[in-house]
């Protein structure tokens, strides 16, 4: 259930702070799983035991359907961390710089001890909630704006203009990806279908 | 002679001895820690063990369950206490779509090595909110174990049994045991009671007689008064509600053919329900009258102890019920 991974993200950071451990726990979730109570008994319980543990939300905008200003009276779901005595910061989720930069602040704070960090990370879906949801909650407008700040174009810009990427390593990169998926793709078409019996299969130790 | 110890020093002794047997096995809940929990089950283990393995929690039922699966996937053994059986609904998404599913979503490469204590049942004047009986919403979920001990030796080894599994495991300890049932436990570290296995309680001929928890109380005295009458009723204690100990109620049924099962759960759908469809399946031809059920009636438990007292089952009305079994 949405939300439910981060009661479960604060247990393991529970064990890396009995462990003394260097390990730091990322937990993903949408800006719609902050309405969750797990999200609340999570982050709670993480900023009460000072847990190595970065969570980021990945605002998209919507839950499912619902724009953000019908699900929450808040602009940033940053602010929530305030409420569990912790920094919360948002930021451009579109831009590859701001969000490592936040990382290595939000890693830093959890390897010094000093606790979680929620990064609310600003972004946009283009497709709908599922491959059978047309979006027409939303403008075409909107979504054009947000193509427009699409992330892995504005970063190949910001590198080409500093020489780090030229036309051939980017190829290179665009291949590998490419075939990572092809792979993926035919890895899952040419596995075996499941025996009926796999259907009561896994249930216990 | 071994030692005696209540129901609740029984179950304090399993979570010690497992503490200082495995380091991995740790307990956390709401005020378990210095205070040493609600009931005092969880006294003196902070003193001897500490804070990060006692751990004092907010009053967060569905992240003590969810933290305790999150440990359990770095091969920790967590023992999350529910304060009362009746906060469980709020850890019920954690304990039915996380910890009893996960094995099944890796396909087999995962375990989850946790144990959830349920302090249950009425007849302490709890009321609604502290008297409640909500096994059966776990028998239903596949991926879980559920037991319900009835005696201090019971409630020992089946929480070691239960911390030294590899699954999910709710454990339902009646309140109304805590400090009234006494006797001997296992010793040693490694007497365990196994998960699954039923124990006849008295043997007889003439009526089987199936109950668990605290109803093994007016159950057996049940079968002491018909006794009297010349009514032979074997008594079996499930233990283990999921999964439930067949053999050990076919192998009763082909002795006495007549069937009684007795639950504190309400009627509708608890375990009784399950056993007696098991029955008509399976074993038809044993009987020689339909199967019947003692239960709470089909409500809330009330603050009043007349109220309640007309809702639990009781001697009397087991033994009442005993006798049109076998009078059938």
């Amino acid at each position: 259930m949405l939300g439910a991974n981060l009661p479960v993200a604060a247990g393991i950071g529970f064990t890396f702070k009995m462990e003394k451990s260097d390990n730091v726990v990322i937990a993903y979730f949408g800006e719609g799983a902050s309405n969750v109570g797990d999200f609340h008994e999570a982050l709670n319980f993480a900023g009460v035991q000072q847990l190595p543990i970065v969570f980021i939300c990945e605002n998209n905008q919507y839950a499912y359907s619902v724009p953000l200003e019908k699900t929450m009276a808040i602009d940033d779901v940053a602010i929530r961390a305030e409420g569990y005595g912790f920094e919360g910061v948002a930021i451009n989720g579109n831009d590859v710089l701001a969000v490592y930069q936040a990382m290595q602040g939000a890693l830093a704070r959890a390897r010094s001890g000093d606790g979680p960090t929620l990064i609310e990370c600003k972004t946009y879906r283009w497709h709908g909630h599922s491959e059978h949801d047309k979006a027409f909650y939303r403008t075409d407008e909107e979504l054009a704006m947000w193509k427009s700040r699409d992330p892995i174009p504005t970063f190949t810009t910001y590198l080409r203009a500093r020489h780090v990427l030229d036309d051939a390593k980017l190829k290179e990169i665009e291949d590998q990806a490419a075939q990572t998926i092809d792979d993926a793709v035919e890895f899952a078409s040419n596995a075996p279908d499941p025996a009926a019996a796999d259907a009561v299969a896994d249930l216990y130790a | 002679m071994s030692k005696e110890l209540s129901y609740l020093e029984a179950i304090r002794e399993a979570l010690a001895e497992e503490m200082r047997r495995d380091p991995k096995v740790f307990v956390l809940g709401e005020d378990v820690g210095a205070y040493g929990g609600a009931f005092g089950v969880t006294q003196g283990l902070h003193e001897e063990f500490g804070d990060l393995r006692v751990v004092d929690t907010p009053i967060s039922e569905s992240a003590i369950i969810g933290i305790s699966v999150g440990a359990s996937q770095r091969g920790y053994r967590p023992v999350a206490e529910m304060q009362f059986a009746d906060f469980i609904s709020c850890g019920f998404d954690q304990i039915v779509n996380q910890a009893a599913t996960l094995r099944f979503r890796y396909g087999g490469r995962a375990t989850v090595p946790i144990v959830v204590r349920a302090p249950s049942g009425g007849n302490v004047g709890g009321g609604l909110y502290h008297s409640q009986n909500p096994e059966a919403w776990f028998i239903h979920r596949p991926g879980l174990k559920v037991v319900a001990p009835s005696t201090p030796y019971d409630a020992k080894g089946l929480l070691k049994a239960a911390i030294r599994d590899d699954n999910p495991v709710v454990y339902f300890e009646h309140k109304y045991l805590y400090r009234r049932a006494k006797g001997p436990v296992p010793e040693g570290d490694d007497e365990i009671v196994p998960i699954g296995a039923a124990a006849v309680r008295r043997e007889g001929s003439d009526a089987t007689l199936v109950a668990y928890g605290a109803m093994m109380l007016p159950s057996l005295e049940a079968a002491d008064r018909l006794a009297k009458e010349g009514v032979e009723v074997e008594v079996i204690d499930l233990r283990t509600l999921l999964p439930f100990d067949k053999p050990a109620i076919f192998q009763s049924l082909d002795k006495t053919s007549r069937l009684l099962i007795v639950q504190e759960d309400v009627k509708t759908l608890g375990i009784a329900s399950e056993i007696s469809a098991v029955i008509m399946e399976e074993k038809f031809d044993a009987l020689d009258a339909p199967v019947m059920r003692v239960t709470y009636p089909d409500t809330h438990p009330p603050f009043s102890h007349i109220l309640e007292a007309a809702n639990l089952p009781n001697a009397d009305t087991i033994a009442a019920a005993l006798r049109r079994l076998v009078e059938y």
